[in-house]
């Protein structure tokens, strides 16, 4: 149990080095957390080492004294709480629910925001059933912005000759063999296979 | 091939193409955007429709990146879960917009408790009473939030 959750643990650390530093999450849950910088007006970058060292070390201490007090609670009243995942799904759901709706009422006061939030629940539980990962979704959402301002930016100083610049090329060279590589490994599999049998 | 995966694939497909299309009316600069968006979408994942229909089976069998749905419970009762959940939100909105939210979340409480839960009164009325004072204490006495009145309170003038 100690290993597993220590790993479990250890790897949010990890995953906020990118998040800050370069402004790509690393999860599902960075993702949350960099949809909260852009809100706060907090831009992930370089930056965040130099000028916002600050904000930076501010977010190490936090992870570091909370996984102190999680110890601690974890060593005086880990009986008691795990008996919260006894629960029936029943009671919890209005509580989450209720939760949910009100986090998405409050950013604008709308009744609208209740509506999207109902349509991309849906959407994430269709996403969810059929197997398709949710994380790169919130990515897009949450770079969107900051995409599309670059995106203008580039194609209004270059036109389309942005796309031959030799560090956009490599990019895309790394993201062409990143989404090639599962298959090829996949096809690489199913060709060894045979040769063992 | 899964007929579920087929049809979602083809209304990703379907939102894609009409994003693309309304995009193509639109000036340089809000255009540009939505269209480098939905072209890449539809391609993608017409070869993931392809792959879909004509592949063997299963294409993905890298780790998980995302939750999965539960082993422990038997897949058509966790579906009857979350379709009964997600039938009650268009309920709970609707409460919402006629009430106004610090109405609305003990009456979908109770309600979702009594009949969705099947909850005994005592205790539906018990978590009702903790809900609220959560949602009064929390959202309106200590962040001050402000919560809309609902289209009855606006009609009667309260």
């Amino acid at each position: 149990m100690l290993g597993p959750g220590a790993a479990n643990n250890s790897k949010e650390g990890g995953e906020l080095i990118p998040t800050v530093a370069f402004g790509v999450p690393g999860s599902g849950a960075m993702a949350i957390l960099l949809g909260g910088f852009l809100i706060m007006g907090i831009m992930p970058g370089p930056d965040m080492l130099t000028k916002h060292l600050v904000i930076t070390f501010s977010m190490v201490w936090t992870l570091v004294i909370a996984n102190i007090i999680t110890v601690l609670l974890c060593l005086l009243v880990l009986d008691q709480l795990a008996k919260v995942t006894y629960v029936r799904g029943g009671l919890i759901i209005p509580f989450v629910l209720m939760l949910v709706f009100i986090g998405s009422y409050t950013a604008n006061g709308q009744i609208a925001d209740l509506i999207v939030t109902f349509i991309f629940g849906l959407f994430s539980y269709f996403m969810v059933l059929y197997g398709w990962p949710r994380p790169p979704f919130v990515l897009g959402f949450v770079l969107g912005k900051v995409i599309e301002t670059y995106l203008f930016i580039s194609m209004s100083r270059y036109g389309f000759a942005w796309l031959t610049h030799p560090i956009v090329v490599i990019l895309m060279a790394v993201m062409l063999i990143v989404i090639a590589y599962p298959f090829i490994q996949q096809r690489r599999q199913r060709s060894e296979k045979p040769a063992h049998a | 091939m899964h007929k579920g995966r087929v049809f979602f694939s083809l209304v990703l497909i379907g939102v894609g193409i009409y994003a693309a299309h309304s995009a193509m009316g639109w000036k340089f600069k809000g255009a540009l955007f939505p269209l480098a968006v939905s072209i890449p979408l539809v391609i993608l994942v017409a070869i993931q429709l392809l792959l879909e229909i004509f592949g063997k089976g299963k294409t993905n069998e890298s780790p998980a990146m995302d939750l999965e749905f539960g082993a422990d419970v038997a897949p058509d009762v966790a579906r009857r879960r979350a379709v009964g959940a997600f039938v009650w939100v268009p309920g709970f909105i609707l409460v919402v917009y006629l009430v106004g939210f610090p109405l609305a979340v003990p009456i979908f409480m109770f309600c979702y408790l009594s009949f969705q839960g099947r909850v005994g009164l005592q205790l539906s009325v018990t978590l009702t009473a903790v809900a609220w004072l959560f949602f009064y204490g929390l959202f309106q006495r200590t962040l001050h939030l402000p919560f809309e009145d609902g289209l009855i309170q606006t009609w009667l003038g309260m």
